[in-house]
């Protein structure tokens, strides 16, 4: 019966159902053929109980606070800052693409927010300076995506929420693989630049240098109120979300004065729809899980492997990284992370595995996932963006997914890498 | 109540599946085994847990293998309030309800997490509790809301940890204290003068390590399950109120009931009033030990001056219950405090 | 594609359709913009006053309870504003292989499908919503009674129904493969609507200019 479902799943999906869909159908079709006597209202239950969980106010929240700095000059503050300080080096141009994506996705803590705001200006001054439009995409795709592992990350915040794992130290733990990845992408772009025969760009005054990063002290407070505020006490992980639409709004339409009452509608209104579609997936995703949690379908699929690879941290690690990745190439990362995050628990338990070093793997995985053909939900984002075709977008990818798994791999052999930053605060 | 796992935490849904697959391939000289869905809010190794697996043990022997317990864990099916859901709409037959979210639907229920209604002595909580006076107080309450009450299932005393020990009124004055989101909860605190700051539970580590909130409530095997110990100064033990819960079971299915499973459920029951009394109390002593080994947390026991502060100061949320539950609510605080107050002076 | 002849007949009984639909269509797409603006703006609002509320020693109680149940609110009415607007989130890499007619079918299909299962699900949501009313359950710091907020899912979900039949019924009366009523599942005009400022402007007209130059030509 499972195998049916999950090939009725995947038809619906290929036919371009709207992703709920399939979801809802294999939902139901496990409960009613399995559970007869069980009533269809309970799909609904689980629908609205998945989303009303606290942690999750947290979403809607960070997109708003990213819809104001783009609507805003957060964002073009930050580029301009970075682009002055890197843009001259080998490689400049991709590695400001990187370092920007990076510092835009630790003030606003969404992915496709950061491709929207970074790719969009980005995208034109690589290829004007002779990179190809393939690399140039995947590197605004990939890039994009450190933004799940810098706090603050909506990844992590779920993961955190359904694992019980403390969020804090999440945050935190993201941190040291967000910049090795950051690293990794910046050596690329340098030999890239470098095979290209890319000329340097002209080195900014530093008149021009002190300028730029006046004019980025305040969008750069994101980050330290986020973590400032967090470690003081003054608010909890999921309120950081808020508190960084507060300060956005201060910033935008006190300071800067780039944003008006008049915006504020539209602004919401796009949160409000972004919000929408993906908290239905959510919603749908809950009743999924729910029925095949009832029906113990996960001891029985994932039960014996589990167990066989008890014996080994390395194996189970291993385990939740290819499971993470396979389902982030499918569906959104926050469905993935609900559903198969209590699957793993008692075996991460039981192996003695920090928590916080699995949830620094499950997000990274989940970054991974998502900007991976077939269905990686980055990449349909930067179709709609970059107005290309999906072929094209995903043909520079390969070497950036290599360049992750090549991260996922240090992360198991060398868990430090995560837990140093954790350690250090206690 | 107010534990409550609302993040999967531990939790797996792997628990029962054992023993039934096995009996079902006999072959039949009796009739179909049936299933009962037993549904817990806690994960396993708890004291819910505990319960549900002496439950299946005993109903399952005697039954002779015609009734299948089935255990889910939290996490499994949902958070507490859709497991009640489940059971009135009969999709399951049996949960553990605790007042903490069932007072929203049944407000008489709000009497067990209201203060300094039982007895320091659980013995005589035992008593009172267990007693058919009280249960049937509850039988028209449940009824109302399609359910059977089964047990009044206590789990161990509410314990408060904080950043100091709590012995005064004016030690909870500016204390920022995590309660969950209920009016009599939150009245309570503020009655001994605290900031009462709901939290999410799985955010409570956290907001006690970040100096968020400066304390939060709980019974002592939730405090060393969360690990809450290692990020408090000290424990105080003022004996306020019990952690309790309910066992529930849809009505119609308990009134449907051949006679003989019926008698299996409520002898089985009977049963483990006293298994659970002494479980749960070995329970806690165990996680006691436990956390005051791996740490150096304060342990502070209220004396009885000290307490009768605190039962003063609590006395006026009793109308906060009474204003949702009514004259049944104040026959059954009135019969639940008779009954403490003549078996506590009978001992004396 | 379809004979002419019979396709001037299913236009001519579109035309008919429309005119009712579209009074129901600009209202209900102005309630639904309203409540997702001001759910989103109040969720903000909500948890940024609770933070300092706290701080300076009064927790707001309800703070939590009201952000929450804002999230189911968005969700629910976003689901027919979501169909609409046609920006649920779907794979469209094997529809984008397929020539135009078999497009068509494709969307046809999907919308008709789609429209049965949430008129199914606002159902079970109405259901469900019924039994929450007998039980009487109430928030837990407000008192309101949950059923009343709860009762968006039907609504949203009869509402994204609706909208998955327009869009089936587009795809009959009108040449071309429809996403939604309003959008034709062209690159451009798909792209629009994924930036981020999204479905501002009320394009009923654009659409109805767009849509007779297609009839014409
Ligand atoms: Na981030
Ligand atoms: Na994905």
């Amino acid at each position: 019966m499972a195998v049916v479902v999950a090939v009725v799943m995947v038809v619906l999906l290929l036919m371009g159902f709207p992703m709920m869909v399939p979801l809802l159908v294999g939902a139901m079709v496990l409960l009613f053929t399995q559970f007869p006597f069980m009533e269809g209202p309970v799909i609904i239950q689980q629908m609205i109980g998945g989303i009303s969980q606290s942690v999750l106010v947290a979403v809607p929240m960070f997109i708003l606070a990213a819809d104001i700095m783009i609507k805003g000059h957060t964002a073009d503050r930050l580029l301009d800052l970075v682009s002055k300080f890197v843009g001259h080096l080998r490689g400049g141009l991709p590695m400001t693409t990187a370092v920007s994506c990076t510092l835009f996705g630790a003030v606003s803590g969404s992915t496709q927010a950061t491709v929207v705001a970074m790719g969009q200006p980005l995208r034109p001054k690589m290829i004007e300076a002779g990179y190809s439009d393939k690399f140039t995409m995947a590197l605004i795709i990939n890039a994009s995506d450190i933004a799940l592992l810098i706090p603050p990350s909506i990844g992590m915040i779920i993961y955190g929420v359904v694992s019980g794992t403390s969020v804090g130290d999440l945050f935190i733990a993201g941190i040291g693989p967000g910049l090795l990845i950051l690293a990794l992408f910046s050596i690329y772009c340098y030999f890239k630049s470098v095979k290209l025969k890319i000329p340097l760009m002209e080195k900014a005054p530093w008149p021009e240098r002190v300028t730029a990063l006046k004019r980025a002290i305040l969008p750069m407070g994101f980050p330290v109120i986020i973590i400032g505020g967090i470690y003081s006490g003054l608010f909890s992980p999921t309120e950081a979300a808020s508190m960084s639409v507060a300060y956005a709004l201060v910033l935008e339409m006190a300071i800067f004065r780039q944003v008006s009452f008049k915006d504020l509608p539209s602004i919401a209104l796009s949160t409000g729809l972004i919000t929408a579609v993906v908290f239905i997936l959510v919603a749908a995703g809950t009743a999924f899980s729910w029925v095949i949690s009832f029906a113990k379908l996960p001891e029985l699929m994932l039960g014996g492997v589990i167990e066989n690879a008890a014996d080994s941290p390395y194996m189970i690690l291993g385990l939740i990284a290819v499971s993470y990745f396979i389902g982030c190439m499918f569906v959104d990362p926050i469905v993935v992370i609900l559903i198969l995050t209590p699957i793993f628990a008692p075996a991460v338990a039981a192996a003695g595995i920090d928590p916080v070093l699995v949830g620094t793997l499950v997000t990274l995985q989940a970054a991974i996932g998502s900007a991976t053909p077939p269905f990686g939900c980055d990449i349909f984002t930067a179709v709609a963006i970059f107005r290309r075709p999906y072929l094209d977008v995903i043909a520079g990818t390969p070497p950036f997914i290599v360049l992750l798994l090549l991260s996922t791999v240090l992360l198991i052999l060398f868990p430090q890498i995560a837990l140093f930053l954790p350690g250090l605060m206690e | 109540g107010e534990t409550e796992q609302e993040a999967a935490s531990t939790s797996s849904s792997s628990s029962s599946s054992s023993s039934s697959s096995s009996q079902s391939a006999e072959p039949a000289a009796k009739a179909e085994p049936v299933t009962w869905r037993f549904a817990l809010e806690e994960i396993e190794g708890s004291v819910q847990d505990a319960y549900a697996q002496e439950f299946k043990r005993q109903i399952e022997d005697m039954s002779d293998g015609q009734i299948e317990i089935e255990i889910y864990p939290y996490g499994a099916l949902g958070t507490s309030s859709q497991l009640t859901e489940l059971v009135q709409d009969g999709s399951i037959q049996l949960a553990f309800a605790s007042p903490g979210h069932l007072a929203s639907v049944i407000p008489e229920v709000g009497v067990f997490t209201l203060h300094f209604v039982l007895s320091d002595d659980n013995d005589v909580n035992k008593e009172v509790l267990s007693s058919s006076k009280v249960h049937n107080l509850f039988d028209a309450p449940y009824a109302e809301q399609n359910m059977q009450l089964l047990g009044i299932v206590p789990e161990g005393w509410m314990v408060w940890t904080g950043n100091k020990p709590l012995r005064t009124p004016e030690d909870f004055s500016e204390f920022k204290m995590r309660t969950m989101t209920s009016p009599i909860l939150t009245e309570s605190y503020k009655a001994y003068g605290a900031n009462p700051s709901p939290m999410p539970y799985s955010e409570v580590y956290s907001g006690l390590q970040l100096k968020q909130i400066d304390g939060q409530v709980n019974p002592i095997f939730a405090i060393e399950e969360m690990s809450f110990y290692e990020v408090q100064e000290a424990m105080t033990l003022a004996n306020h109120a019990q952690f309790i819960t309910t066992l529930v079971s849809n009505k119609e299915w308990y009134e449907s009931l051949p006679d003989d499973q019926r008698k299996w459920l409520d002898d089985t029951r009977a049963e483990l009033v006293d298994y659970i009394y002494q479980k749960q109390a070995e329970f806690n002593g165990e996680r006691l030990e436990k956390i005051t080994q791996n740490s150096d947390i304060e342990v502070v026991e209220l004396t009885d001056e000290q307490r009768a502060v605190f039962r003063d100061a609590s006395m006026g949320v009793r109308d906060i219950y009474l204003e949702a539950a009514g004259e049944r609510g104040q026959e059954i605080l009135d019969t639940i405090t008779s009954m403490v107050e003549e078996a506590d002076s009978g001992e004396m | 594609m379809a004979e002419p002849s019979e396709e001037k007949q299913a236009a001519g009984i579109g035309n008919i359709l429309k005119i009712p639909l579209r009074w129901l269509d600009t209202g209900l797409n102005f309630i639904e913009k309203s409540i997702l603006i001001v759910g989103i703006l109040l969720m903000a609002g909500v948890s940024v006053l609770n933070v300092f509320a706290r701080n300076l020693g009064a927790s707001l109680s309800f703070a939590d309870e009201v952000a929450q149940l804002l999230v189911v609110v968005v969700t629910f009415v976003g689901v027919g504003y979501g169909v609409r607007n046609a920006r649920h989130i779907r794979v469209s890499a094997l529809h984008d292989l397929l020539p135009p007619l078999g497009q068509k079918i494709l969307l046809t299909i999907v919308s008709f499908v789609s429209c049965a299962l949430l008129a199914l699900l606002a159902v079970y949501a109405w259901e469900y919503v019924m039994k929450l009313q007998a039980s009487g359950r109430r928030m837990p710091s407000l008192g309101m009674p949950l059923w009343t907020v709860y009762l968006i899912a039907p609504i949203g979900l009869a509402v994204g129904a609706a909208q998955f039949l327009l869009a089936g019924v587009r795809n009959l009366i009108s040449p071309g493969a429809w996403l939604s009523w309003h959008n034709p599942d062209e690159y451009e005009d798909e792209l629009d609507e994924m930036t981020s400022e999204v479905g501002l402007k009320d394009d009923f007209a654009g659409t109805g200019t767009s849509e007779t130059e297609k009839n014409n030509g």
